[in-house]
């Protein structure tokens, strides 16, 4: 009966978690990570630093069953992964990218491969995979299945600081979060 | 086709008093706001977040496995807030779609890998094909068949789609049949 | 997720006229009693409806809207719907922009909303493609019904060509009138062929006008010589570079959004404008036959319900295949088929033979089936599925030929014998008849006759194939 509970996210690794930080438990943390200030990671998000560290800034909003990985690379390479601020990944939306900037949105169902360098205020479609060799400049939005795309001279902000609010007051009243394993902090989950 | 036996483990799904089978590896935050009101089968791997607004599930729905139902966050003048999520009777969402939208209706068929985005609303008796992304705030009228990326309207349902509706939640229930694992 | 749903095509009925189609798709007219597919019935609107809005449009008003909506837009980067963005403008800055306007204590519209830090304006945003009427430099306007398309540049000629035809093809219509009145003795009925009095036209003089002035022989000439078009030497150039430039793609609009627009084709990115919506129509639909009505939705959009709903579905047995049958070339297989009843009391049903006339158009082989004998009854439809309790009525039927009544329903056993060398789909027909009682107002007396509805079923690919 016990192998159909909910599985118990191994939460091994390194993670620094910076005050107002909502990390729910159910969320899977593996490796070295650093989440910075008022970033909300919900439960069945994965975020796997198999390959090296991966460093998020503040004011994220990662979704369920988003995929932020830095995978293992055959060289042996260990890159740091980092992402910028205010970013939102809406649910399923998988990253690989090693260069993250600020006030991205990558919508629910969207995949970015590692060879993809992602700048400032793109907009990544729901359902759009990206992965060739590029570096995508400032204002660039996809959409639709065949990603196509076009830059907006004048990008629109993301503006998703009333939703972190809710979710940082919400989200500990029904979950436990996971805190950082900091050797000066104690590692008891908050109840 | 007559719908033909669906065999689930017997340890994995709850049943609870009015009939409804849920998955043990669901997950369902906020339990006590998540209302299934009777012989809904929800399959593996569910998540559904009543934490942050209750979520209503009408009679006889099947929720494929996979899917992730979230209610829709509204902006406001004065700080947002999750609104509930209405989802009807007799509605079959299939596996790998995500739910966000704020209300969906009754008699609705929900294809696979579909992007119901925040706000949308789906009246009854509507379709959404396989793979579509509906865009934020869209509204689905009835008898419509939606589909591509952005969901556009693409064609129209017979008016018996309501008919044909019950009678297929109604059998993938009767035939969803718990098989004793040893 | 293997659902009935998927397989609603295997079981195809025959409609009047010969078209195969799902039970789903067809309708039941009461006084003919066929089944009716969507070729037998003739389709009027209703009413209009907005996709987005839901606000119903009556058939006349649509046709001056063009059968679109007023209110709501569609992207013409993506072609999905753009929603209404609002933002406050302070006053000051409106009485700058515009001082002459006299701002109304009582306004007409009742969007303009007035707070005391401003006024809100209106801009139009698209939620998948971030597309907003901003990025065209479309200034916001003060109500959100105020993004209407701009007059078409062709629209002043185009009505005085249509003018011009108008008046033509009446004055064809009196010319020939008067050769039939001079040829033929008796009365001649070529003005009840005249339909033009009928069209509503957008010539300022009215039809009776225009016919005495051409029976007249007035012939309008400055009205040709305003239509005909002007020939010029110069024509426009192309411009410089248009062949040696390296063309911008990103800045061309592809065929599909041109093609959005037929009146402006906006042929770059920068000339996009809003699209009004297409409105949807709530159909109205009779049967060709007799004229009767057997669809009728009710006027309200959101509405699933119908005033009159004559379809198939609730008149027609249900025929579904058990279980995919296991299916050999050569040896006859046993197909199992259920049999389900619409309506709530006793039905009676036996199996005919498909006429050989049926296969002759060559479209599809059909395998020889061996059919039950004899009349089944089918028991009555119980919409409480959940509530059936087991016991069985005393129903008639050949017990050899029945496999089993489950749920509700009959199953019994056909024998198909596919055909050696079958490639693709194995294909089985045969004429289900049954009862059907009618009780309509009319008659007081219930009536009942045999309907006969022939059935293809296909049964999918040959599971082993005799080598």
């Amino acid at each position: 009966m016990s192998a159909f509970k909910t599985p118990n996210k191994k939460h091994s690794g390194d993670f620094k978690i910076a005050k107002g930080v909502v990390v729910c438990s159910e969320a899977e943390l593996f490796g070295d990570i650093t989440i910075g200030g008022g970033t909300v990671v919900h439960p069945s998000a994965h975020i796997l630093a198999q390959g090296g560290p991966i460093v998020i800034g503040e004011r994220n909003l990662i979704q369920e069953q988003v995929t932020i990985i830095n995978s293992k690379r055959e060289d042996g390479s260990t890159p740091t992964m980092v992402i910028g601020n205010g970013n939102i990944f809406e649910v399923g939306a998988h990253c690989g990218s090693l260069s993250v900037g600020d006030g991205n949105t990558f919508e629910a169902k969207s995949r970015v491969s590692e060879r993809v360098k992602v700048t400032d205020r793109c907009s990544v479609g729901a359902g759009c995979s990206l992965d060739s060799q590029e570096t995508l400049p400032t204002g660039t939005v996809l959409h639709g299945r065949e990603c196509h795309r076009y830059t907006k001279k004048i990008p629109t902000q993301n503006n998703n600081q009333q939703q972190l609010d809710y979710l940082i007051k919400v989200l500990p009243n029904y979950h436990r979060l996971t805190k950082s394993t900091a050797p000066a902090s104690t590692a008891t989950p908050n109840t | 086709m007559e719908q033909q036996d669906v065999a689930y483990d017997a340890g994995e799904y709850i049943e609870t008093a009015s009939g409804n089978k849920v998955s043990r590896t669901c997950i369902l935050c906020g339990s006590k706001n998540i209302v299934l009101n009777g012989k809904t089968v929800v399959q593996s791997a569910c998540i559904i977040r009543g934490d942050l607004a209750n979520i209503n599930v009408g009679r006889q729905c099947v929720i494929g496995k996979r899917t992730v139902i979230t209610p829709p966050f509204k902006k406001l003048s004065h700080g947002g807030a999750f609104y509930p999520l209405q989802i009807g009777d007799n509605v079959i969402i299939e596996e790998d779609s995500v739910i966000n939208a704020s209300a969906v209706g009754s008699y609705v068929h929900v294809g696979k890998n579909c992007v119901i985005s925040r706000s949308c609303i789906l009246r009854d008796c509507c379709t959404v094909l396989d793979n579509t992304v509906l865009p934020p705030e869209t509204v689905v009228p009835p008898f419509t068949v939606f589909g591509g990326s952005p969901g556009v309207m693409v064609g129209e349902l017979s008016e018996s789609v309501q008919d044909v509706m019950i009678e297929a939640t109604r059998s993938y229930y009767q035939h969803f049949k718990p098989v004793k694992k040893q | 997720m293997a659902l009935s749903l998927h397989y609603l095509k295997r079981v195809l009925y025959s409609c009047s006229c010969s078209q195969p189609a799902p039970l789903t798709d067809l309708y039941f007219c009461r006084h003919c009693k066929v089944a009716r597919c969507q070729d037998c019935v003739s389709i009027t609107v209703d009413t209009y409806f907005c996709p987005h809005c839901f606000e119903t449009v009556p058939v006349s008003e649509a046709k001056n809207r063009k059968n679109r909506c007023n209110h709501c837009f569609q992207c013409p980067r993506c072609s999905s719907t753009l929603t209404t963005r609002s933002i406050i403008v302070p006053s000051e800055v409106l009485a700058e922009q515009s001082p002459k306007k006299t701002e109304s204590p009582s306004s007409k519209s009742p969007s303009l909303a007035r707070s005391p830090g401003g006024t809100k304006s209106y801009y139009l945003s698209c939620t998948h493609c971030k597309w907003s009427t901003r990025d065209v430099g479309i200034k916001d306007k003060r109500s959100p019904i105020d993004f209407k398309d701009p007059l078409s540049p062709h629209q002043e000629r185009v009505s005085q060509l249509v003018s011009f035809y108008k008046e033509f093809s009446m004055r064809d219509q009196a010319e020939r009138e008067k050769a039939k009145k001079v040829g033929r003795r008796g009365r001649s009925y070529g003005g009840l062929l005249d339909t033009s009095k009928f069209v509503k036209g957008a010539s300022s003089d009215s039809p009776k006008q225009l016919r005495r002035a051409s029976l007249q022989g007035t012939w309008n000439k400055s009205v040709v010589n305003k239509v005909a078009t002007q020939s010029t030497d110069c024509p426009d150039q192309i411009p410089d570079g248009f062949y040696s430039g390296e063309p911008e793609l990103k800045k061309i609009a592809t065929l599909q959004q041109r093609l959005l627009d037929p009146a402006h084709q906006p042929a770059r990115v920068e000339q996009f404008t809003p699209r009004p919506l297409h409105l949807i129509g709530k159909k109205l639909l009779r049967c060709k036959g007799c004229d009767h009505i057997l669809l009728k939705a009710e006027i309200n959009p959101s509405s699933i319900r119908f005033k009159i709903q004559q379809i198939a579905l609730h008149t027609f047995p249900q025929i579904r295949i058990l279980k995919p049958p296991s299916l050999v070339a050569g040896a006859p297989c046993e197909v199992l088929l259920s049999v389900s009843n619409p309506v709530n009391h006793v039905v009676s049903i036996s199996f005919q033979q498909l006429e050989p006339s049926f296969t002759k158009g060559g479209k599809v082989s059909l395998a020889p089936v061996s059919l039950p004998k004899g009349s089944y009854q089918l028991s009555p439809n119980d919409d409480m599925g959940d509530l059936l309790d087991d016991s069985e009525e005393e129903l008639e039927g050949e017990k050899e030929f029945i496999h089993s009544r489950l749920l509700g329903k009959l199953v019994l056993k056909f024998n198909v014998a596919p055909e050696e060398g079958t490639t693709g789909e194995v294909k089985f027909g045969f004429v289900l008849s049954f009862d059907y009682k009618s009780t309509m107002e009319l008659e007081k007396q219930e009536s009942s006759c045999i309907v006969p509805a022939p059935v293809v079923v296909d049964l999918g690919k040959l599971t082993h194939s005799d080598d």
